[in-house]
C-alpha cells in the first residue's frame, strides 16, 4: 500500500501538489461564496457501492488504477 | 487515519434525525480548517455505482462525473463494481464525529487525473455539503 501512496507536497491550506506539479487549491476553487446543499439532496441520486466482505473487513484493499 | 487519495467508507451517520446509509468517498484534503465558521479536517468526493445501463449512460454524460469503468480504469478487489466520483460536490467532515474506515486508495496516476479533472470544474458548478459538521 505504501508503494502506491501518492507523493504530495503541502503548499498551503487545503492546497496540494502532486509529483507532476499538478496543484489543487480547494479554497480557491470553491471561492468565497460557495453553494451549500444538504447531504440528503446530494445523496439522493447516489447508489452506494457494494464492496465485498473482504474489503469491508480490511482483508483486501481496493486500488483504483488505469487498465494496463 | 486517512490521507489524500484514500478511498474510505463512512458508516451510517445522522443528519437532522435522518439516518444516511453507508457511502464511499475519495479523500481530497485531510487538512483542518474552518468553513462558514465551523471546524473541519476532512474534505471528500462521494463515489457512486450505477443502477443500470441506462443510468450509467446518463451519469457518464455529465461532465463532472469522473468515471470508474471497465473501459479505462480498474478497481482491484472492487467486486466488479463500476461507478463514478462526483467531483463537483465537496463533503466536509470532522473526523472525530464520523465512523470511517480506509478500504483502499487511488494510484498516483489516477489521483493526478482526478485533480486535473477537479481543476477543470467551473466554480459556479461547485456545491459544498457541511451539514455533517457540528454547528
Amino acid at each position: 500500500m505504501d508503494k502506491q501512496r501518492p507523493k504530495l507536497v503541502r503548499s498551503g491550506k487545503d492546497m496540494l501538489t502532486t509529483k507532476n506539479n499538478t496543484t489543487l487549491n480547494i479554497n480557491k476553487l470553491i471561492g468565497n461564496n460557495p453553494n451549500i446543499i444538504s447531504s440528503a439532496k446530494s445523496l439522493e441520486d447516489v447508489t452506494p457501492i457494494n464492496w465485498s466482505k473482504e474489503v469491508l473487513s480490511g482483508d483486501k484493499k481496493v486500488i483504483l488504477d488505469f487498465k494496463k | 487515519m486517512c490521507k489524500v487519495g484514500d478511498i474510505i467508507v463512512i458508516d451510517n451517520y445522522n443528519h437532522d434525525g435522518i439516518n444516511l446509509s453507508r457511502h464511499s468517498f475519495v479523500v481530497i484534503s485531510d487538512q483542518s480548517g474552518k468553513i462558514q465558521g465551523i471546524d473541519y479536517d476532512l474534505i471528500c468526493n462521494v463515489m457512486s455505482s450505477f443502477k443500470n445501463a441506462a443510468q450509467k449512460a446518463k451519469k457518464l454524460s455529465y461532465p463532472y462525473n469522473f468515471p470508474i469503468t471497465h473501459n479505462d480504469r480498474i478497481m482491484q478487489n472492487g467486486n466488479n463494481n463500476e461507478g463514478y466520483i462526483k467531483v463537483e460536490q465537496f463533503y466536509y467532515f470532522d473526523k472525530l464525529t464520523i465512523n470511517y474506515k480506509v478500504i483502499g486508495a487511488l494510484t498516483p496516476e489516477v489521483l493526478e487525473e482526478l485533480i486535473t479533472f477537479i481543476n477543470n470544474i467551473n466554480s459556479d458548478e461547485i456545491n459544498i455539503i457541511i451539514d455533517n459538521l457540528q454547528f
